[in-house]
């Protein structure tokens, strides 16, 4: 995979420009889930992974180790997101918390309202208690199987730091997941 | 080593076992372990059923990542970007750059030589030699007598 990347860069950087369609296709799904994770609403959400993508492109030559794309196009994605926070005003309110607040269910749209009578309903309230960083890693290395390396290349900590919130985050939602079992 | 000390040293790590963070001799050993032991095989199940329960609880909707895919390829479609540039014109404007860089500093530091009194010798015409003298004499000679046009 990661030769391949390397190749598709290569072309589009020789001026084969729509090879970048199918990079976009690759590398959508962490994209999506970084966007969306931050941004909460679905148009922004749409609006930003576009403009991460239109960013990639005129930035595609500044990338140094193209079998890291997909690490620094998370990185891409995290910046516009917290650009268009920023631009809404909103950017302080999201991210004034400390780490381990606890995120307010009620920021969220009705989804996840709805995904408390859902079979993984629970499971993902629990999620949503984590910090902001530790959310980002699970699904980082959960769902797009980023190593710890390239997860610290995405969001600008060590893969140490990455370690420990992954590991952290397990033993919270073990945790939670014991009282919910206790209290209900 | 009793089996509860076993069993403890296994869980405590066992998040980086499934991580696959542990070196292959403790890997090796924490799986021998869990072979063998009732508790730690339930104990590593219920792990790995977290571990899928996260994925699905936070996967991507596959509808909603199709959308934004289709948009993204319409704007790139319509756009009128310029191709990135080629990391080889960087290149090569980089090496323009230094060039003139280079020349920039070699005059200022020759003008700094030159207003010090120490400027390197100016290049002046040779002199001719006097044989080159009087060939050219021959000539204004042969021209006198009505024989121009030779030389």
């Amino acid at each position: 995979m990661d030769t391949s990347d390397r190749d598709l860069i290569a072309r589009v950087l020789d001026g084969e420009r729509e090879r970048f369609q199918e990079l976009v296709r690759r590398h959508a799904g962490p994209i999506w889930s970084t966007v969306r994770a931050a941004l909460h609403n679905a148009e922004d959400a749409r609006d930003v992974f576009q403009e991460t993508w239109l960013r990639a492109f005129e930035r595609l030559h500044e990338l140094r180790d193209p079998s890291r794309v997909r690490a620094w196009l998370v990185s891409i994605a995290r910046n516009e997101s917290r650009a268009r926070l920023r631009r809404k005003g909103a950017f302080d309110a999201a991210s004034s918390g400390t780490e381990d607040a606890l995120v307010d269910p009620d920021a969220h749209d009705g989804l996840d309202h709805l995904a408390r009578t859902e079979e993984l309903g629970g499971l993902r309230v629990l999620i949503e208690r984590l910090p902001e960083r530790q959310r980002e890693v699970l699904d980082l290395r959960l769902n797009h199987e980023l190593s710890h390396g390239e997860i610290a290349d995405a969001l600008g900590i060590t893969p140490e730091n990455s370690r420990a919130n992954y590991y952290q985050a397990l033993r919270k939602l073990r945790a939670w997941a014991c009282d919910d079992e206790v209290t209900t | 080593m009793n089996p509860t000390d076993g069993c403890q040293r296994v869980r405590g790590r066992m998040d980086e076992l499934l991580d696959d963070a542990l070196a292959p001799v403790e890997a090796a050993f924490d799986r021998g372990h869990v072979e063998a032991c009732a508790e730690c095989a339930r104990e590593l199940l219920r792990r790995e059923a977290l571990l899928d329960g996260i994925r699905r609880a936070t996967a991507p909707d596959p509808l909603e990542v199709a959308r934004a895919v289709t948009g993204t390829l319409a704007r790139l479609e319509g756009a009128s970007l310029a191709p990135p540039p080629r990391r080889e014109a960087g290149e090569r404007r980089r090496a323009i750059v230094m060039a003139v860089a280079t020349l920039a500093a070699a005059a200022v530091f020759l003008a700094l030589l030159e207003s010090a009194g120490l400027g390197v010798p100016r290049w002046s015409a040779p002199r001719l030699p006097a044989w080159t003298v009087s060939i050219q004499a021959g000539a204004d000679l042969l021209s006198g007598v009505g024989l121009g046009g030779v030389r």
